[in-house]
């Protein structure tokens, strides 16, 4: 009942909800557990502990950074949830100075196929060996073009959304997406 | 069944991470914080640029008070010897400011938003223009001067001008003129503090009547002993850039000494 009720607030009354009671945040938790999962999975290939872990730090630095949001409300909460998340992946990694990798456990169709669409190589290449071949490529990206690729093709966020995590200009993340598909 | 399930949820995410928040007191951070951390960057972007324009105003400076009138005597190729006298240190200080505003302005809320070309283009063009009217208010000098008169080791560093005319085996010297014995004697002090007996060489074709106590110059010749130096052309040394006030004082010194000088004549 409670849940339902809460489901129907948007993102910023929910941030002003948790500022003046901090259990109001666990609906918070509630909207994104799911999507930052997803994405510190797609993200990473630590273990499903390891990511717990991480998630817990995230939503724990979210929680703590909650009045930030509230200055720079002209972007998006999931993006500024998401920056967080980003941010603290890279963090993490670089303390033990370890190379992000792209999760390779689930087959997400649907960004597999936003990919290959994007490549405009269907013709040329089989499909089935195309996707063993994404994911050993992405893998082997930089950084720099797999954090864009997973955001724009795994979590489908626009190039503004986009922006706004990375902390690029939009005309620097259309050139990082259009190199990585160069590489791809 | 229903056990699990209850089990699941207490070991969820969000319980876990409402557990911590009550157990380990976790409060937001004020806005306030937020709000100083922004006002220091802009503050720390700010004073990066009147660093940078104030680095720009000496690197105008020396590139104005190169040695453009006898570049010949030093160098017979007027590109090589641009590429020679260059105050690269100063420009690598430049660059480097130029990198922390843009790195300052990225951190900014919006600032990442700016496209890094248009960004670096403006932080160029607002330390060139600030630049620009420092050097001609005599900042420049004034800088080039305290870093001379307070650390000559690094000024010499710095200003390939000084290196160049503290060379008196290879004749060139440079210094600041303590007194004046004759028209075709005087006393100088040059950029190590070492004192020089100048005496007018056979060849010097111009008269120096115009020289005056406290002026600061440069002179080709080549040297005669440890103490004595024989010119035969003399320069003033750092003229343009300096401060309006410093040209109108030496004038009038100049003024008062003319006559002196004219009678010693």
């Amino acid at each position: 009942m409670l849940k339902k009720k809460f489901s129907k607030f948007c993102d910023t009354d929910l941030v002003k909800l948790s500022l003046e009671d901090q259990n109001n945040f666990r609906h918070i938790i509630n909207r994104y557990e799911n999507k930052l999962r997803n994405y510190v999975f797609r993200l990473t290939n630590i273990s499903n502990e390891d990511s717990e872990d991480l998630l817990q730090e995230i939503f724990l630095k979210i929680y703590i950074n909650l009045n930030e949001f509230k200055l720079n409300d002209e972007i998006k909460f999931s993006s500024w949830i998401y920056r967080i998340a980003h941010n603290h992946v890279i963090s993490n990694f670089r303390k033990l100075k370890a190379r992000p990798q792209v999760y390779h456990g689930e087959t997400n169709d649907i960004a597999l196929k936003n990919i290959i669409n994007n490549t405009n190589i269907i013709n040329e290449i089989d499909t089935k060996l195309l996707r063993i071949n994404i994911y050993k490529v992405i893998n082997n990206l930089p950084l720099k073009y797999k954090e864009v690729l997973v955001l724009k093709f795994f979590e489908e966020k626009s190039y503004e959304e986009m922006s706004d995590i990375l902390k690029k200009p939009p005309g620097t993340i259309a050139t990082l997406i259009n190199r990585a598909k160069k590489i791809l | 069944m229903l056990k699990n399930k209850l089990l699941n949820k207490k070991c969820s995410i969000e319980n876990k991470v409402m557990d911590r928040l009550a157990s380990e007191t976790v409060t937001p951070k004020p806005r306030y914080s937020f709000i100083i951390r922004e006002f220091i960057i802009v503050i720390l972007c700010l004073f990066g640029l009147i660093l940078g324009s104030l680095t720009a105003s000496v690197i105008i400076f020396l590139i104005q008070n190169n040695d453009w009138d006898v570049y010949t005597n030093i160098n017979d190729n007027i590109l090589e010897f641009t590429l020679l006298t260059l105050p690269y240190l100063w420009i690598i200080f430049l660059v480097l400011l130029i990198n922390i505003i843009q790195q300052g302005i990225k951190h900014t809320n919006k600032g990442y938003k700016l496209n890094p070309i248009m960004l670096l283009s403006i932080t160029i063009i607002l330390s060139s223009i600030l630049g620009t009217l420092l050097f001609y208010n005599g900042i420049g000098y004034q800088i080039d001067n305290i870093l001379n008169n307070n650390s000559p080791r690094i000024h010499k560093l710095m200003n390939h001008h000084a290196r160049t005319w503290s060379r008196p085996n290879k004749g060139f010297l440079s210094g600041e003129i303590i007194e004046i014995y004759s028209n075709s004697k005087f006393n100088i002090i040059d950029l190590n503090k070492k004192n020089w007996v100048i005496m007018l060489h056979e060849e010097y074709s111009r008269n120096p009547h115009n020289l005056f106590v406290g002026q600061r110059i440069r002179i080709l010749g080549k040297p005669k002993n440890n103490k004595t130096f024989m010119a035969w052309k003399i320069m003033p040394l750092n003229f343009r850039g300096c401060p309006l006030t410093k040209i109108y004082k030496e004038k009038i010194i100049h003024k008062r000494l003319c006559p002196i000088l004219k009678s010693e004549r």
